[in-house]
């Protein structure tokens, strides 16, 4: 045998014997320093997220009521969830509400807080045509739409998220007021960008078609959306791009994924049992 | 000393030069870590550039990443101590920039797998001296073309059977691509009765096989780590072709007093490359400071025909990563690359060099989220002896080698 395979065995043995001690390993000493730049920034970039999120959301009810029904709130919570899982943030608690309104809309707060307004349930029709409004909302949150359209740093001249919510100062506590009005100005008046819509469309449907919906359900809905009275339609209608425009486009998404004539489900008997009377 | 000088003007004086380099078994240094930690890196591997060192290493990377050695900048010279006319320091360097490493890992499933592109071995010199100060020659000119270049390309697949157990397979291939051109021209003083001699030497090698590795981590007690590695490259095909050509003119003849002319020989034999066995060790005591150390032993290659030998060699390498912030590492390291070559006696002729090299390493790396860069120096300084005139018994260069590396080096994981 010659040194070389001698060695080897050698090596190979020892390194059996020593694998077969049992030693517990508790944490994982390979890490390096650096690593922690990643999990500290990325853990608190999302708290301040939600933080912020929580504000907007405070402020964005302190004038609403929510919908007093406990068995359609646990639906649509449960129903949230279950799409938010393809959303690709579990580091967020997604929180869904039905809130009290005329207006026909959704909106979507940093950190996972998202609202559906009791008209706009009313006109759904099954709980496809739910899922793809909870999952367009997703996808603003997903994109973190409301954080980059206020341009937080301008806001706080200079400040990050997470210096606003951190609150260190008084000028970083005013500033934070500012951004979460700013925030609700946004969703009920000023509207996000509009291609922050499109992709919201396009994020939403896909994550309809993840979680198993129909992903026509969703245009459906839009298609009636449109023929409501101007009225109910006058916020959706100043905070979003034309029905006319966002159908087409997701008529092109459709069609570039793949998602024509997918048959999927639209579930009408279960949403029907938690109609909003 | 007309022998001699004869002979230094044959082909022969450029074929026994250092080159790229199978008179060492250690060549390149690739990775990110790994180059800033002087290749001992057997026992962490936990990166691309583990594909390299140890496969199963990269069971234990915590997310898929890449890693690249943007480039580097090498530069070497070797110097013949009183090889001309045993009176002058006969001295060649070379220069090239080299992107050696690039990786990237991926899980995928529950396993780790990875693809790595690496130059484990490479040398270009592209060079032209002109003498004229030798005595009896009016100028002697050497124009000398030499790229070396051996590629391992292929897939790695780890997997981490537990916290403490690791086995990684990795399958590059082996491409080897080299191309000689050696052209040199005396032309004498009028007093000589030689008037010019010119030589020619082309040669072209080209290589294939595959290179398998298997490679085991273990973590015998907390913060430590054992790796071991065998690999060995297996040629499947070979070509070598080689023409040499010369002509000589005296005062005497018409014509070419000595001609040889332009004949290609061919060979398919291929080579045998050694098995590599690497025992490498890793202490992680927190997490600024990492010390590893590497052994590696090549076996013995046995001569045939068509090629010399090869003994075994028994090399180490030490390595040290500290960070002194999140943001900032320094590492470092130091490795040997000895010679596979018999120790040279004054009674053989054609005798390789042998050349025992010594190396140290060191490097910054910055962190950002995700990514880092690192910017390194590698110094590798390298003294024993060499027949330059193969076939002269007794005559030997003391010939001293350094090679100094700048490198670049970048990582992302996402």
């Amino acid at each position: 045998m010659s040194d070389t395979w001698r060695i080897f065995f050698l090596v190979v043995m020892s390194m059996l014997t020593f694998q077969c001690a049992s030693v517990p390993l508790e944490e994982d000493f390979r890490a390096r320093w650096s690593q922690t730049l990643l999990t500290d920034n990325e853990s608190a970039n999302t708290e301040a997220e939600i933080k912020f999120g929580r504000e907007v959301a405070a402020r964005m009810l302190a004038d609403i009521d929510g919908v007093e029904n406990f068995e359609i709130q646990k639906y649509v919570n449960t129903l949230g969830n279950y799409l938010a899982q393809y959303s690709a943030r579990p580091d967020l608690q997604f929180y869904f509400w039905v809130i009290e309104s005329d207006a026909i809309n959704a909106y979507a707060m940093p950190g996972g807080y998202i609202f559906i307004t009791s008209a706009a349930y009313r006109l759904l029709e099954n709980e496809a045509e739910l899922a793809g409004v909870l999952a367009h909302e997703i996808a603003h949150v997903k994109q973190k739409h409301i954080v980059h359209a206020l341009d937080i740093k301008a806001v706080g001249a200079g400040a990050t998220l997470t210096q606003l919510t951190s609150g260190a100062s008084d000028a970083f506590r005013v500033a934070m007021n500012q951004a979460s009005e700013q925030a609700v100005a946004l969703l009920k008046k000023d509207g996000l960008h509009q291609e922050d819509e499109y992709e919201a469309d396009e994020i939403g449907l896909t994550i309809m078609v993840q979680a198993g919906y129909e992903p026509d359900a969703y245009l459906r809905f839009l298609q009636r959306v449109a023929m409501v009275s101007a009225r109910q339609l006058e916020e959706v209608t100043q905070t979003h791009p034309s029905f006319a425009s966002r159908l087409t486009a997701l008529e092109a998404v459709k069609r570039d994924y793949g998602m024509n004539n997918l048959n999927y489900a639209q579930l009408p008997e279960r949403f029907n049992q938690f109609k909003l009377e | 000393m007309r022998i001699k000088l004869f002979f230094l003007l044959s082909s022969a004086f450029a074929s026994t030069l250092l080159s790229a380099d199978e008179l060492h078994n250690i060549n390149q240094i690739v990775g990110d870590r790994s180059i800033g930690m002087a290749g001992a890196y057997g026992a962490v591997s936990d990166d691309p550039s583990g594909m390299v060192y140890n496969p199963a290493g990269i069971a234990f990377a915590n997310a898929a990443s890449m890693s690249a050695n943007v480039n580097t900048l090498q530069w070497s010279q070797i110097t013949y101590k009183d090889a001309l006319q045993e009176t002058f320091d006969y001295q060649r360097s070379a220069y090239q920039v080299l992107p050696n490493f690039f990786g990237v890992v991926q899980p995928f499933g529950d396993v780790m797998v990875g693809f790595s592109s690496a130059i484990v071995d490479s040398n270009q010199e592209k060079q032209d001296q002109v003498f004229d100060n030798l005595q009896g020659i009016e100028r002697f000119t050497v124009n000398f073309h030499n790229i070396d270049t051996i590629y391992n390309v292929g897939p790695t697949v780890a997997r981490k059977f537990s916290q403490k157990l690791a086995i990684g397979f990795s399958l590059p291939l082996h491409y080897r691509s080299s191309e000689y051109i050696s052209n040199q021209s005396v032309v004498f003083e009028e007093s000589n009765s030689d008037n010019l001699r010119w030589t020619n030497v082309y040669k072209k090698i080209s290589e294939q096989g595959v290179r398998p590795k298997l490679g085991v981590l273990v973590v015998p007690i907390e913060k430590l780590s054992i790796g071991l590695t065998v690999d060995k490259t297996l040629v499947l095909n070979a070509r070598q072709s080689r023409q040499a050509s010369q002509c000589y003119t005296n005062d005497t003849d018409i014509g070419c007093s000595d001609q040889q002319n332009p004949s290609i020989e061919k060979t398919t034999l291929k080579p045998n490359y050694p098995i590599q066995v690497r025992v490498a060790g890793a202490w992680f005591p927190n997490s600024a400071l990492l010390v590893s150390a590497d052994f590696i032993h090549n076996s013995a290659v046995s001569s045939t025909t068509a090629f010399p030998g090869k003994e075994a060699t028994y090399d180490a390498a030490v390595g040290l990563e500290w960070y002194w912030s999140p943001r900032w590492a320094l590492r470092s390291g130091a490795y040997t690359s000895m010679a596979n070559t018999p120790e040279l006696n004054d009674l053989a002729t054609n005798q390789s060099a042998h050349v025992d090299r010594y190396g140290a390493t060191v490097s910054v790396a910055r962190f950002s989220q995700g990514s880092s860069i690192s910017l390194g120096v590698i110094g590798l300084y390298g003294q024993g002896k060499s027949q330059l005139f193969g076939s002269i018994p007794g005559l030997l260069q003391k010939t001293t080698s350094i090679d100094v590396n700048v490198f670049f080096t970048t990582s992302y994981r996402y």
